[in-house]
């Protein structure tokens, strides 16, 4: 849950935000606090495998959009993080 | 406006890295104004692109320089420590000027160091020269016995002669508690009664202050 590629694009999932809304948008949604060095290498990261793309902006904050690679990316790492909750959770029940 | 510290911690990443990222970075630590936990993610960041980014040969170098900084980051906050010490001399006081056997010396010394050195003792030095401030409080009475009793030291360092140290973090104080140490011991001798006498004790070398400390060594 704390995985900063997973948090990242699932908060420019609904809409292109820069660093600091995202910050603020993944500790709303996640509880998680991740630190400028995390989030600007995860940002690093996913931007060097195209699941994102900076757009363009008069401000110095540079906003990042999700590419169709990245919502790709997203709905298979939900779907894996789907599984684990249900085996959790059926597993929980029979115990 | 970024501090100096964290334009610092900026320059530590690549610069391809900052080529490309440190105008929006720099603005969003504006923003941030990141604490000692947000700076150290930051800097956790640099070694982490700097990894990505460098040759092999070069990784090494910049562990080896991080891993140098983060040993001495912890040796400034361990305190320096003083040894003063004293010589003692081991005098026969037998007539015929015969040697005393040094099973003899060893049982008598063993039990006048007893004496000095007794939680009685210890703590009347403790309270006297108010020492290990930090512990008082934290630790029981006891317990900083126990470390100051580990601090010092009595050992042979030649024929009729012992040496007595104690090691301390205030090099003055290290040197007073010697002393009165050294003269407790002395003393001891001196009282003793006529038949466990057959040595008694002297100083050879006076305690001397401590001008460098022993611990640790930068």
């Amino acid at each position: 849950m704390s995985d900063p590629t997973l948090l990242v694009l699932s908060s420019l999932a609904n809409g292109d935000k820069h660093g600091y809304a995202m910050m603020e948008d993944i500790a709303e949604f996640s509880g998680v606090r991740l630190g400028p060095g995390t989030l600007y290498g995860a940002i690093t990261r996913l931007e060097h495998q195209k699941w994102i793309r900076p757009v363009p902006s008069d401000d110095r904050r540079q906003p990042y959009r999700i590419t169709a690679e990245g919502r790709a990316h997203l709905k298979e790492l939900l779907k894996q993080l789907d599984q684990v909750v249900k085996a959790g959770q059926r597993r929980l029940k029979h115990a | 406006m970024m501090s100096r510290w964290m334009k610092l911690l900026v320059r530590m990443y690549p610069v391809s890295w900052r080529g490309r990222y440190e105008a929006e970075f720099a603005a969003l630590l504006e923003e941030v104004q990141p604490s000692w936990r947000g700076s150290f993610d930051i800097l956790k960041g640099a070694v982490a692109m700097q990894l990505r980014t460098i040759r092999l040969g070069k990784s090494f170098v910049l562990l080896g320089v991080l891993g140098f900084f983060a040993a001495l980051i912890p040796s400034y906050f361990i305190k320096d420590e003083y040894a003063s010490s004293a010589v003692i001399k081991i005098q026969s006081l037998r007539a015929s000027g015969n040697q005393v056997p040094p099973t003899a010396v060893e049982d008598q010394m063993k039990m006048w160091l007893d004496k000095t050195l007794s939680s009685q003792s210890l703590g009347r030095l403790i309270e006297k020269f108010k020492l290990y401030p930090e512990k008082q409080g934290k630790e029981s009475r006891e317990e900083i016995v126990a470390r100051m009793r580990e601090a010092i030291e009595v050992r042979p360092t030649g024929k009729d002669e012992a040496m007595l140290q104690f090691r301390y973090y205030d090099r003055f104080l290290a040197k007073l508690v010697a002393e009165e140490l050294t003269d407790d011991l002395v003393d001891r001798s001196h009282d003793a009664t006529a038949a466990n006498r057959s040595f008694d004790l002297g100083i050879l070398n006076p305690v001397q202050p401590a001008n460098f400390p022993i611990y640790p060594t930068r």
